[in-house]
């Protein structure tokens, strides 16, 4: 028969766990038991079959790993070389109103992507309207006037109805968006150039048409939960002779995240990042 | 086994080595990462449907680990931490995908997605009856006891290691593998299968 110890102790010897003394103990017991022999026999010959041998990666492995993390001194070196100054000193100011209104758009945004979901049936309109009904202050109340009389003019009725909130709320969301639409269209259409980079300080993309930029981004943008504090697969910087404003991206298959530097927010594009940039590459190429 | 883990005997050698990691060291990283890359990318092939996202997973295992080593108290070895961060991120793989958790069986069917130069582990088993009833027996486990089993056996990781990973006690591993083995053997001999597998040599 098999002793209920020594069949413990021959799984524990065959993976290396048994003291000396154990050891010897066992063996000992072997000698005189071939159904406790046999069991150990069983578990080796399992053990060999199991055992798989170690699959390699793919060759970059390493290096597209390493390519993915920031160290620090590394990171800091490589992008004091690459970065390239874009604005000259005189547009501090649009610079810093651009900065400004991103902030502004990245606090508005619920409310925004509402609105944006409101005018397009197939985004799952009732799902937003939930979403937003417990939104209640914005910092965007502040940079711009949901009163404005030429935003009122904005057809209410349709998208009231189809999205099922009440004509009121409607027409107070549907205001925002061409007023910051247009607001960051014109300053990016004057000061256009900025360049995507990537954790490492590489320059991947460079924009020459902001205003379409943004404007795509915005109507696909949501907000979300924070992500994790992982280092960002790409920084997008707009930059000026004495300011920054860097917008953290990270990627998944299907979607990316985007953080303004320093502050909570996270918007959530569900769209995947190199076909959405590749779009807009296109689109700058025609315009 | 051929997992080219680091083998640091000495307290001191490892805390070193752990504070060049907590340092930002480049270095020390990539050590790390080539003496676990295999460890990692296996263990996650053998709980994901494709080499593509074995690759991702064990990617972000060490890009999590990168960013979490300041937290790493060391109670555990590098590695056996390692593949813990993997186990969370294949389950949670799954979690996002909405898909059932994997099925060895399957995986073993379908040659867990390995090119076909890759020698499945049941390669070198006698027949495919005896094969297909032994990874039978391994899916029929309950999970707690399939988990410990395998990293036992095909991970090589010590019972230590696997009580870290699966945060239970060393004694409750040393049980669970010797009663996984111990199913596995009664199911052989319910299905007369045992002493062919047992006399056979290879």
């Amino acid at each position: 028969m098999l002793h209920e110890k020594y069949e413990n102790m021959i799984s524990e010897y065959l993976d290396g766990e048994l003291s000396e003394a154990e050891e010897k103990e066992l063996i000992l017991h072997l000698e005189g038991c071939p159904d406790c022999a046999e069991h150990l026999a069983f578990v080796k010959k399992l053990s060999e079959n199991l055992s798989i041998a170690p699959e390699e990666p793919s060759p970059d492995f390493m290096e597209r790993l390493m390519n993915r993390l920031a160290f620090e001194p590394f990171e800091e070196e490589k992008k004091e070389n690459k970065l390239i100054k874009l604005f000259n000193k005189k547009s501090f100011a649009l610079a810093a109103s651009l900065a400004l209104v991103i902030i502004t758009a990245l606090f508005a945004l619920p409310r925004l992507s509402y609105n944006m979901k409101s005018a397009a049936p197939q985004m799952r309109a009732e799902e937003a309207a939930d979403e937003s009904k417990n939104e209640k202050t914005s910092a965007f109340d502040v940079a711009v006037p949901k009163d404005s009389p030429e935003d009122a003019a904005i057809d209410e009725g349709s998208e009231a109805a189809e999205s099922g909130v009440s004509p009121e709320e409607s027409l107070k969301y549907s205001s925002l968006e061409p007023s910051l639409i247009s607001a960051l269209g014109d300053i990016l259409a004057e000061n256009p150039a900025f360049r995507l980079y990537d954790s490492f300080g590489n320059m991947v993309f460079e924009n020459t048409a902001g205003a379409e930029l943004i404007d795509v981004l915005l109507s696909e943008l949501y907000e979300d939960e924070k992500k994790e504090t992982f280092e960002p697969d790409y920084e997008l910087i707009f930059v000026a002779e004495d300011f920054e404003l860097k917008l953290k991206i990270y990627t998944e298959d299907k979607a990316f995240y985007v953080y303004a530097e320093d502050f909570d927010k996270a918007l959530r594009v569900d769209r995947n990042f190199s076909e959405f940039m590749s779009e807009l590459f296109r689109l700058n190429l025609d315009s | 086994m051929g997992y080219e883990v680091e083998k640091i005997n000495a307290d001191t050698d490892e805390r070193e080595f752990i504070n060049r990691l907590k340092a930002g060291d480049r270095g020390a990283f990539e050590q790390f990462v080539l003496e676990n890359q295999r460890l990692v990318f296996s263990y996650c092939l053998s709980r994901l449907p494709s080499r593509e996202d074995a690759e991702d997973i064990a990617q972000e295992s060490f890009l999590r680990a990168f960013k979490s080593i300041s937290s790493f108290r060391a109670e555990a070895s590098l590695r056996s931490w390692l593949i813990a961060i993997s186990k969370n991120l294949c389950s949670d793989f799954y979690r996002k995908k909405k898909i059932d958790s994997f099925s060895f069986d399957a995986f073993m069917e379908e040659g867990g997605d390995l090119p076909s130069e890759s020698p499945s582990p049941f390669e070198t088993l006698e027949s495919s009856e005896t094969r297909k009833l032994i990874s039978k027996a391994i899916d029929n486990l309950p999970d707690e006891f399939k988990e410990a089993f395998l990293l036992r056996e095909n991970f090589d990781l010590s019972y230590a290691e696997i009580a870290k990973v699966l945060g239970v006690r060393e004694g409750t591993v040393k049980s669970r593998i010797s009663r996984a083995r111990g199913f596995i053997k009664s199911e052989l001999i319910k299905s007369g299968n045992f002493d062919e597998f047992i006399s056979s040599n290879d």
